[in-house]
């Protein structure tokens, strides 16, 4: 019992960090309807640079801090200008993803400068610490938890006896209307945006100084604190400190119920599907979010060029991996990540459903290549088979476990799919592997880089050319409809649920190949190379050459690694110059173009087509169109919805 | 001079224009009733004057000031007020937060605030004692009454007010357009009005204006009420 006393409050001590992150995403996401991605990288470079000031430079604590907050608080400002500034008119979602952009960034410096090492700051209080129903609760996580109930307090005064709380109140209930009573939404969004940085800075400051921490952690930190929002509805602050605070105490006490690793990830997870299950009734402005229907984008004039640069570009990389057999592993990278942006053509691109738990996908991947061709030796070929149908298997449950889920809710369903993956069931006796390692070498045929390199893009050929069946097939026809109107596809008889169910199993079966190539490329490797890190950037990737089109996976993948390797940008081991380049381009792109770089290989439609439709577009342009209707558009145009649905 | 004045304005929403070339003028004072079909283009230009979108061509001018690319919250600390169709509620907050997110948006401090509601509570008492209701649990022409009190709290020179009988009963109607006469005489408040009410507004109204998907095709004054409804009709249908 005195045990499970323990759990329950270094639980609620854990969970203070948690609560302070839930309240920084809740916050930013009630006044500009922005999930903010971002929140973790502020967090991140707020314990970084705590920890530098303190640990190498020995500043006083709370000046480190209060210098660490200032910094974070700058930081946010800046990504608040790039994410409002130059994307008014964005969509929530576009908003959202260009702030995930911001994440890698902010990762990708940070592992630059201060490495991938866990790092160790001087604790803000003293050491040592009080007994409590007799447990030991350290200054510091006492410290930490009475921060996040004070943050919550001061947080609900500002809110309701301020005036800018109260016009901030008024913004969050519908900014349009607070606009044209006189009140800027860029004050406004400023000061909030600032606020929830400075609580970014100071909830980094906390966890530095608890003890060791590493870049990872961050991205499942944000994962957990989003959670924590849900329980909130993204909306009440207390219930998302609170929510926090749960979550902090049912990972510990599940951990001590039951000691198998990654055992409170597992507890988070069953949470998680038990909140966005149980929950019916969520917030318009988050069951609004929704991966945006397909946008009337025209085609780009150097659409030609584009192509043709494409395929210099895939015949250079082909010569490379010939002449070079280091340039096979950069072939194989690229080669991984297309087949890994390939798995959110169908999801993504087709049927609008997302997933950050790709990662997990193609950890199952790798994981089954080894238990099948390893362990129970089986054929390469049979190997390979039997990860198809595996990842096709888990997609299909993971597909039927979001059928009914928002976009939040799906993306922390997933998210939560992945961490549960890699923490606890790569250990388990599902895999036959030793404190989760893996050991996989690839057949004699395949043991070059540039033989890998053959398979595997004869694999993504294979791939592609499946996909393109699918997609000129019935199914895929109505796969395209269900994204555009699944009401109107369900009144022909047609299962929407079916449709998005299959796109999951279809995802699940290339991500995990994806995987199995992965660990041909590398041999040996532990449950840490599928984290969760691995998950935003398959998507991130995937985004940036664009989900929509078939060509988008052969241009992201070589634009965002082959591209750094051949300009000599990279550093060996890495991929945070990759990462950089992406986090830049989703940014750009998302003020520009929805489709990602596919797009600029679109045709536009004024150099196809014939008569009619060039005889309407003449029309549209030289003659005179038909007035619109007074409503709803007028807001659309003048860019202020900035709460529509995507 | 004229206290808004619009000349050769178009507005588009993308490539589709949906009010072409309109000249409309506002003197001090005036009442100004805008009347049109649905689709006319009559809330474009509203939203248009209030900023939520930007005129493709033509200028717009404000007293002293060309609105031109001016932003939505300037224009409103300019003096202009709307009330968009549907009221634009702030239905979460009590009819108290709402009047104080109007005042606190132009700057007013507590104690300005307070005065300014004792000031308009005065044109609507049937809301003085609603003031620590939720906004959103109000009737129909009590909302219209509460939205009117928050556009005229900062004392604006001119109110866009689109549609203000809309969903209401008749009775409601009428009670509601005359608290826009009284504050038009007792504030010298001019009013720029959107109706579907014909005869309504042009009892109302000093000057008629009437479009027609999105063109201009009747202006003039409503000093004969029988003669100009029958006149607009004829356009309106």
């Amino acid at each position: 019992m005195d045990l499970y006393i323990a759990a329950i409050v270094s639980g609620a001590a854990v969970g203070g960090t948690y609560a302070l992150m839930a309240v920084g995403i809740t916050h930013v996401f009630n006044v500009t309807r922005v999930l903010n991605f971002a929140h973790a990288g502020l967090v991140l470079w707020g314990a970084n640079i705590y920890a530098s000031l303190t640990f190498e430079r020995e500043w006083p604590v709370v000046w480190a801090a209060m210098a660490a907050i200032a910094v974070v608080t700058a930081m946010g400002l800046l990504s608040e200008m790039l994410v409002f500034r130059f994307a008014e008119r964005a969509t929530p979602v576009k908003k959202a993803i260009m702030t995930f952009g911001l994440l890698m960034v902010m990762l990708a410096v940070a592992v630059r400068i201060y490495g991938q090492e866990p790092r160790a700051a001087i604790s803000l209080m003293p050491r040592g610490g009080f007994g409590f129903l007799g447990t030991r609760v350290s200054w510091q996580q006492g410290t930490n938890l009475l921060i996040a109930g004070l943050v919550v307090a001061g947080m609900g005064v500002f809110l309701q006896a301020t005036r800018r709380g109260l016009l901030t109140r008024a913004m969050a209930e519908d900014e349009t209307v607070t606009q044209l009573l006189g009140v800027s939404r860029g004050s406004i969004a400023r000061l909030n945006w600032a606020i929830a940085s400075a609580l970014a800075g100071l909830t980094g400051v906390l966890i530095a100084s608890l003890g060791v921490f590493f870049t990872g952690q961050f991205v499942f930190l944000f994962f957990v604190g989003l959670t924590a929002s849900l329980v909130g509805g993204l909306r009440s602050l207390g219930l998302a400190a609170l929510g926090g605070i749960a979550i902090g105490v049912i990972q510990n006490v599940t951990t001590v119920a039951w000691s198998a690793i990654g055992a409170g990830q597992v507890a988070i997870f069953v949470a998680v599907v038990l909140l966005v299950l149980l929950r019916r009734n969520w917030p318009s402005e988050v069951s609004n979010l929704a991966w945006s229907k397909p946008e009337a984008e025209d085609g780009s004039r150097g659409w030609l060029v584009g192509r043709v640069a494409l395929a210099i570009g895939w015949g250079a990389l082909i010569l490379a991996v010939v002449n070079d057999d280091i340039w096979g592993t950069t072939g194989v990278t690229v080669l991984i990540y297309t087949l890994a942006s390939y798995s959110f053509v169908p999801l993504t691109g087709w049927t609008g459903q997302i997933s950050l738990g790709q990662g997990g996908l193609m950890a199952i991947g790798a994981y089954t290549l080894g238990e099948a061709y390893i362990y129970h030796e089986l054929s390469f070929g049979l190997a390979i088979v039997v990860v198809l149908v595996v990842g096709a298997f888990v997609g299909t449950l993971l597909g039927l476990l979001t059928l009914r889920l928002g976009f939040v809710q799906t993306a922390v369903v997933t998210l939560s799919f992945a961490s549960v993956v890699v923490a606890w069931l790569l250990f388990t006796s599902f895999f036959h592997t030793t404190a989760g390692r893996l050991a996989v070498f690839a057949p004699s045929y395949l043991d070059t880089g540039r033989s890998l390199f053959v398979g595997l893009g004869l694999a993504t050929l294979v791939v592609l050319g499946a996909l393109w069946s699918l997609r000129h097939s019935h199914w895929g026809t109505i796969t395209l409809a269900i994204r555009t109107n699944p009401d109107m596809v369900r009144h022909f008889g047609v299962s929407p649920a079916r449709a998005r169910v299959g796109a999951f199993a279809i995802s699940g079966a290339i991500a995990a190949l994806a995987g199995a190539g992965l660990i041909l490329l590398i041999s040996i490797t532990g449950p840490a190379t599928f984290g969760l890190t691995l998950s935003l950037t398959v998507l991130l990737y995937a985004v940036v050459g664009g989900t929509e089109s078939l060509l988008g996976p052969l241009i992201g993948s070589l634009v965002l690694i082959a591209l750094p390797k051949a300009l000599d940008l990279t550093q060996s081991g890495n991929t945070t110059t990759s990462d950089i380049i992406a986090g830049v381009a989703i940014i750009y792109l998302m003020t520009t173009r929805w489709d990602g770089l596919s797009g600029m290989l679109k045709r536009p439609a004024s150099s196809k087509g014939g008569g009619l439709a060039r005889r309407i577009r003449r029309g549209s342009a030289d003659g005179d169109p038909a007035p619109a209707d007074d409503g709803p558009g007028s807001l659309e145009t003048a860019g202020l919805t900035g709460n529509s649905p995507a | 001079m004229a206290l808004l004045e619009l000349d050769q304005v178009s507005f588009n929403y993308g490539p589709i224009t949906a009010v072409r070339d309109l000249s409309l003028k506002i003197d001090e004072g005036q009442i100004v009733a805008l009347l049109g079909r649905n689709g006319a283009g009559k809330s474009t230009t509203l939203s248009g004057i209030a900023g939520l979108l930007k005129p493709r061509t033509g200028t717009i001018n404000f007293e002293d000031h060309v609105l031109g690319r001016a932003h939505v919250s300037r224009i409103a600390k300019m003096g202009i007020a709307y009330v968009p169709e549907g009221r634009g509620v702030l239905g979460g907050m009590t009819v108290e937060e709402n009047l104080n997110a109007a005042a606190y948006g132009h700057g007013l401090d507590r104690r300005q605030a307070r005065a300014e509601i004792a000031r308009v509570v005065e044109h609507f008492p049937a809301i003085a004692s609603r003031m620590k209701q939720r906004a959103g649990t109000l009737s129909g022409g009590e909302q219209q009454m509460m939205v009117l009190m928050r556009a005229t709290l900062t004392r604006p020179r001119l109110l866009l007010v689109d549609e203000p009988g809309l969903g209401l009963a008749p009775i409601i109607v009428r009670a509601v357009y005359d608290q826009l006469i009284e504050l038009n005489r007792d504030e010298g408040l001019s009013v720029l009005l959107v109706e579907q009410y014909v005869e309504l507004a042009i009892e109302t109204a000093d000057h008629v204006y009437v479009l027609q998907k999105g063109e201009l095709v009747y202006t003039g004054p409503c000093t004969d009420v029988e003669g100009t409804t029958a006149t607009v009709a004829s356009f309106v249908g």
